[in-house]
């Protein structure tokens, strides 16, 4: 805020220039908002139905912000974009249009019962509990009564605690890969969030009344608590493998709902959610209530013999006792082959102590209870219209209970409890022993890792074989088929990455195992702790590969409200494709008219621009860069035509300065003009592809004023911008910087960015990325802490500039990216 | 199709409303900005009042807010009415400067001492934070602003510039008969009432092929308005010059530009209701001579400048403004 | 709502805060302490660990998030608030993955973080 007299009079003057300046500032400042809002609509579509209202208006607004953009820039060209208009124009009727068929809320019970006459909605129950009412419907006294506590109640007690921000918040920017700590403590906050939130007494009025009726009928008076979650498609049901709470006194049924759904943000599930591009909110949870069935026997029946497709054999596993136990592969199961003829007939017994003699019966659980069992489920799958995975308990009074059914992945077991089948007598395996860290099979071609060994060359789908479990190893996870490990400690760092990325894992295979690097492919069964020379079982080698790319896969979002509001196709400005009429999203439409209005600003042809030259003063420095300033308080003598950098009166600047002029910083610039005498390959040598500004057009130009500042750094390849407003409120503070690299190979500059992202938030901007272009935002900051975001910014476009040639390999980025915050500059060279 | 192949579609020639429609879009710009504006006064008041706790970094950032605000309607003024920008920069660079002076000032330790120490209740009025307030509440809107003319003045001015109710060019033209025939041209005019209908974003981009009505439109606060008014009510009333509709209505789902043609009954109504942020707003502007009260619902400040009338509501919640329109279109067209 | 009082600690360097927080809170029967310096505080909270702190977060000696890991570690179970100046995203996401119960934005009335206490207690008892 200015403080003298003659400026306003300056101002009155010149009021032309007084309103291009404005019109610029209006147009920036739009611009700053209007990424923001795109920035919060890109997470919200992870939380939110596309078109739900709360996202309609963000996007009219924005659209809005774009065509009142578009006017100024206008004004500031003489109409020279008028073709915005048109674009601007109809990208809101096309996004109304979207939203013309609306999806409405309705008002949703809270609580479900299985015995309900009517079909609830799969996405009102879950999967599962869907699954289970089916059932019901069939075989109604096979399936004890018991209740669902909806996906409504979810909604509600999100919406109650203000969770859904909560949580958004903690989740936004997880990079699963990066780091590991920082994964587990935010999930570690959601979970504990959840079981410490408080339930609506609706909500928990209806689930003590269903309890109480269910407690007359069934007067056990324990509860088996699920999670019943809605997912995208019934094929993932291992995301579905979240905590079961089971006998819960009916005074904790709450809390035990609770536990319940805080384990849908278990790391697993989370990190699952995150590598299939589950967004949150499509995902929401229902929890099951049911009575405890007090078992003699449990198990799993799976319809098919999914090993054998000639076979026409049901496979029921069972366990004395609950089966929670054996499903988890925590427990060997007794399995039992039944043929599906009528009446259905056992023919094998395979008992879990892993003897291979032939048994006749099992102690704890008749063969007629598993004939029954066997029955009963062939009716289902003919009702059902599909083989299944279901659940079962035969209580104490020889009463047979279906506890869940699911449709039957054929091809999709890595299930413990099948394993038995696959057992040939004939091959035996080269290596068994060791600690299972996880379970599952593999196979790939070995490859042996000596400490010092590239990473980088590990191809994907090997099966790795270490002496000792190291941390790096980490990296390497999620694109091998399984890891094994001659020593090893099962609780230590790895093991827990190694079962966060769920990677077959054996450790402590012992010195035996060095006879493994002679052999190609080699199949692993984790689970089993079995190693195999050769391929063993068909069809696995695709599954673990399928299982990495779709880990390593970024998949595009994608939906027509990403393609007219959030995608960015403009990327390259100097690109002749780079015209208002090639803007196809509002993103598109915000670069565009940045870029040009910057352009038009600063000249590059223009003959308005003229008389803004002559009205810049050129900033005297020491350090190879050059600066051209407006100074719109005009401070400094109008009649000079150079400024030094203390006599800058603009706060902003002289902080971004401060950072620039760090004199821990390294210029090869300064090498080069050191360096003038020497041959010019050593030159070439020492200073890498970088030989300083090309063009005269790699100008750097800044407008200041007191509390304000807008610079456009070009030099080589490299664009940046920062426009910074440091007053001594906070409400209008920002700090914003755009970046785009250049010069390099479309790899090296992407490294860059995603250096830029990282160390960006590390000190708590905003950042959006697309490509090699980044622009974050720090808002709304105290002064002290915009003067050091701009301090920092400043520090970083100097360092930032040599990264392209220097970042070789993605473990690089971390490693720069450490040095940067950790201040070691002297990395930067 | 894609957009491009969209774009080439349509006819190149852009329809002349295009201008009006931006404009008007604009003005809902500056309204909102008034809103805002009009909010943090509001706030300031209450905050004042001495139950809320807050401290000098509150005052400060409401001074802050206030130049920021004032600064974008006097742009989005300077847009609509480029004639006038000047002068409103002026005035505005002289606000500026009170606003400087009071940061200034009190920072340099002005202000009541607190009293004695062993006193459990403090004299709020000497609290330093409060002073500034009070200071600052008395730029806004008091009887001896410092700099000679207060905020709200400078605003109701800058409404005036902007409506031109006192001639010279800007949104409406002193020659209604050209605007009129804009949208007579345009082929805008309704056909089941006697009201012009301009759908902001869809006629903006191509002229409408048919006859429209207004059940064609998908506009909230439209409907609102006309829930009560028949078809007749809306042709009669003061007699028509010429030809064709006396009301124009530009409009879009949450935005209702309202204005009548007539050279002698000047009113003019603005709304914006989304449920969105802090954009809603709802505004009238009358001359003189109307009689604001028997249109406009209780609640509704109204006030009376040299130039006209101005109305506002600060209870923006979408049911107050609905509930608003009724009222105000029954006494419309009735 | 309960029988025992719940010890609050209120941590602020601008005066005013503490002043006017104290009786507005003390209304319920609770005890409250006032400190505008954070080094003071926590060694207070070392003699004797509080139910509920409430502190702001920015402040010129010491920070606020500092302030909340220091009591977190000395005691689990104590429920912090922070006060900011202006609510913003990052500060929200630091306070809340560090532990922090809630936060409230200045200017606020004490009747609001009133609530937010009274909820924070609710959660201390079950």
């Amino acid at each position: 805020m200015s403080n003298h007299p003659e400026k306003i009079v300056s101002y009155e003057k010149d009021y032309n220039f007084r309103f291009r300046y404005e019109t610029l500032r209006s147009l920036l400042n739009k611009n700053g908002s209007a990424l923001q809002i795109l920035s919060d609509l890109e997470a919200d579509l992870n939380h939110m139905r596309h078109y739900d209202k709360r996202i309609k208006r963000p996007i009219q607004r924005l659209i809005t912000e774009s065509l009142l953009m578009a006017q100024e820039l206008n004004l500031m060209t003489e109409d020279h974009y008028s073709d915005l208009y048109e674009v601007i124009f109809q990208l809101r009727n096309k996004t109304d249009e979207l939203f013309s068929d609306n999806q409405p809320d309705s008002d949703q019970p809270f609580v479900v019962r299985l015995d309900s006459q009517a079909g609830p909605e799969p996405e009102l129950v879950g999967g599962k509990a869907f699954g289970i009412w089916r059932l019901k419907k069939y075989f109604k006294d096979l399936v004890l009564s018991g209740f669902i506590v909806t996906t409504a109640a979810y909604n509600r007690i999100i919406k109650d605690n203000n969770l859904q921000n909560r949580i958004r918040i903690l989740l936004n920017n997880l990079d699963v890969t990066e780091d590991q700590s920082q994964f587990k403590s935010r999930t570690q906050t959601i979970r504990r969030m959840i079981r410490e939130t408080t339930v609506s007494e609706e909500i928990k009025d209806s689930i003590k009344e269903e309890a109480e009726l269910l407690d007359q009928a069934f007067p056990c008076r324990l509860w088996a608590v699920r999670s019943s979650a809605v997912c995208e498609d019934g094929k993932h049901s291992f995301a579905g493998q979240f905590d079961s709470e089971l006998q819960i006194k009916t005074e904790d049924m709450v809390k035990a709902y609770l536990h319940v759904l805080a384990s849908r943000f278990s790391d697993r599930a989370v990190k699952y959610r995150i590598h299939n591009n589950f967004s949150e909110v499509d995902t929401p949870m229902a929890v099951l209530f049911m009575p405890m069935v007090d078992p003699a026997a449990a198990g799993v029946v799976y319809t098919a013999d999914i090993k054998d497709s000639d076979s026409d054999a049901i496979v029921i596993s069972s366990v004395p006792g609950l089966a929670n136990r054996m499903v988890k592969g925590e427990e060997q199961a007794d399995t039992f082959l039944v043929s599906k003829g009528f009446p259905p007939t056992i023919t094998r017994i395979i008992p879990a102590a892993g003897s291979t003699e032939t048994v006749t019966d099992i102690d704890y659980i008749g063969n007629d209870k598993i004939a029954e069992i066997a029955e009963i489920a062939g009716r289902a799958v003919d009702k059902f219209g599909y083989e299944l995975d279901i659940e079962w308990a035969v209580d104490r009074n020889g009463q047979v209970h279906f506890l869940q059914a699911r449709q039957l992945n054929i091809g999709a077991t890595d299930d413990p409890a099948i394993d038995k089948i696959s057992q040939r007598k004939d091959t035996l395996p080269i290596i068994e022993g060791g600690m299972t860290i996880f379970p599952g099979r593999a196979e790939g071609p070995l490859k042996f890792l000596s400490p010092g060994d590239d990473l980088s060359g590990v191809p994907d789908g090997s099966v790795v074989l270490v002496e000792q479990p190291r941390p790096e190893l980490a990296s390497i996870l999620p694109k091998i088929a399984a890891l094994l490990v001659i020593e090893g400690n099962p609780v230590g760092h790895l093991a827990t990455l190694v079962r966060e990325f769920s990677v077959p894992c054996i450790f402590r295979l012992g010195e035996n195992a060095k006879i493994l690097p002679g052999k190609n492919i080699i199949s692993v069964n984790a689970t089993k702790r079995t190693v195999y020379a050769g391929i063993r079982w068909s069809g696995i080698r695709e599954r673990v590969l399928a299982r990495i790319a779709a880990g390593n896969r970024h998949q595009k979002k994608s939906g027509p409200l990403y393609d007219l509001v959030i995608g960015l196709n403009l990327l390259d400005p100097d690109a002749s494709s780079f015209k208002a009429k090639s803007c196809k999203s509002v993103h598109d439409t915000l670069r565009f008219m940045h870029e040009m209005s910057v352009r038009s600003m600063f000249g590059f042809g223009d003959k308005q621009s003229r008389a803004w030259n002559k009205k810049s003063k050129k900033l005297l420095t020491g350090l190879p860069v050059k600066f051209q300033l407006i100074d719109l308080d005009q401070s400094v003598d109008k009649n000079l035509k150079n400024v030094a950098p203390e006599n800058v009166g603009s706060l902003p600047f002289k902080a971004l300065w401060r950072g620039i002029s760090d004199s821990r910083l390294f210029w090869p610039e300064r090498w080069e003009r050191e360096m003038r005498g020497m041959p010019s390959d050593f030159k070439e040598t020492v200073l890498g592809g970088n030989k300083g500004p090309r063009r005269a057009s790699d100008k750097n130009y800044a407008i200041v004023a007191r509390d304000y500042m807008n610079l456009n750094a070009r030099f080589a390849y490299h664009y940046a911008m920062v426009d910074a407003m440091v007053g001594p409120g906070t409400e209008h503070n920002h700090v914003h910087f755009r970046f785009r690299g250049g010069g390099a190979a479309d790899e090296n500059r992407k490294r860059r960015a995603r250096f830029l992202e990282r160390v960006l938030r590390e000190f708590g901007f905003g950042v959006d990325r697309s490509g090699d272009l980044v622009t974050a935002w720090f808002r709304r900051y105290p002064k002290k802490d915009s003067e050091n975001a701009l301090e920092f910014l400043g520090r970083l476009i100097v360092c930032a500039r040599q990264l392209d040639a220097t970042l070789k390999s993605d473990a690089a980025i971390k490693l720069y990216a450490d040095y940067f915050i950790k201040e070691l500059f002297e990395m930067f060279v | 199709m894609s957009i491009l192949e969209k774009l080439k579609k349509i006819s190149r020639k852009e329809p002349e409303i295009r201008h009006f429609c931006i404009q008007t879009i604009r003005f809902k710009k500056f309204l909102e900005n008034a809103r805002v504006l009009l909010d943090l006064f509001n706030d300031g008041r209450e905050k004042v009042l001495g139950e809320y706790i807050f401290d000098r970094h509150y005052v400060v950032s409401l001074i802050d807010s206030v130049i920021e605000r004032l600064g974008m309607m006097v742009y989005d003024a300077s847009v609509l009415v480029p004639k006038s920008g000047e002068t409103l920069y002026a005035m505005y660079d002289k606000h500026k400067l009170a606003a400087g002076n009071l940061i200034g000032f009190s920072a340099s330790g002005n202000g009541g001492a607190i009293s004695g120490s062993d006193t459990s209740e403090i004299s709020l009025s000497a609290e330093p934070e409060y002073q500034l307030l009070s200071d600052v509440l008395r730029w806004f809107d008091g009887k001896e602003a410092p700099t000679g003319t207060t905020v709200m003045d400078f605003m109701k001015q800058a409404f005036f510039y902007v409506l031109q109710f006192d001639a010279i060019g800007g949104l409406e033209s002193s020659d209604s008969m050209k605007n009129q025939s804009l949208f007579e041209n345009s082929g805008v005019l309704a056909s089941d009432m006697g009201i012009y209908l301009v759908d902001l974003w869809k006629d903006a981009l191509a002229l409408p092929e048919k006859r429209r009505a207004i059940n064609d439109f998908n506009s909230v606060p439209l409907k609102h308005l006309l829930m009560d008014a028949g078809v007749k009510d809306v042709k009669s009333g003061p007699e028509n010059i010429h030809n064709g509709a006396s009301w124009v209505a530009a409009v879009s789902e949450y935005q209702l530009s309202l204005n009548t043609l007539k050279p002698d009954f000047q009113f003019r109504l603005e709304t914006l209701a989304s449920g969105y942020e802090q954009s809603d707003f709802i505004f009238i502007f009358a001359d003189k001579s109307a009689s604001l009260d028997s249109i406009l619902p209780a609640g509704f400040h109204i006030e009376s400048t040299d130039y006209g009338q101005l109305a506002w509501n600060l209870d923006v919640s979408v049911k107050t403004i609905e509930d608003s329109l009724m009222i105000i279109g029954r006494n419309l067209f009735n | 709502m309960s029988d025992q009082p719940l010890r609050i600690m209120v941590i602020d360097d601008e005066n005013i805060v503490g002043k006017r927080l104290k009786p507005a809170l003390e209304k319920t029967g609770d005890i409250v302490e006032t400190f505008e310096e954070g080094e003071k505080a926590l060694a207070r909270f070392a003699q004797e660990p509080f139910d509920i702190v409430v502190t702001d977060i920015r402040m010129e000696k010491i920070d606020g998030i500092e302030i909340l890991e220091q009591i977190l570690a000395t005691s689990g179970r104590t429920k912090v608030i922070i006060i900011t100046g202006y609510a913003t995203v990052e500060i929200a996401r630091e306070a809340l993955s560090k532990g922090a119960f809630d936060f409230i934005a200045k200017p606020f009335k004490p009747s609001d973080l009133r609530a937010i206490i009274e909820r924070a207690s609710r959660e201390l008892r079950s």
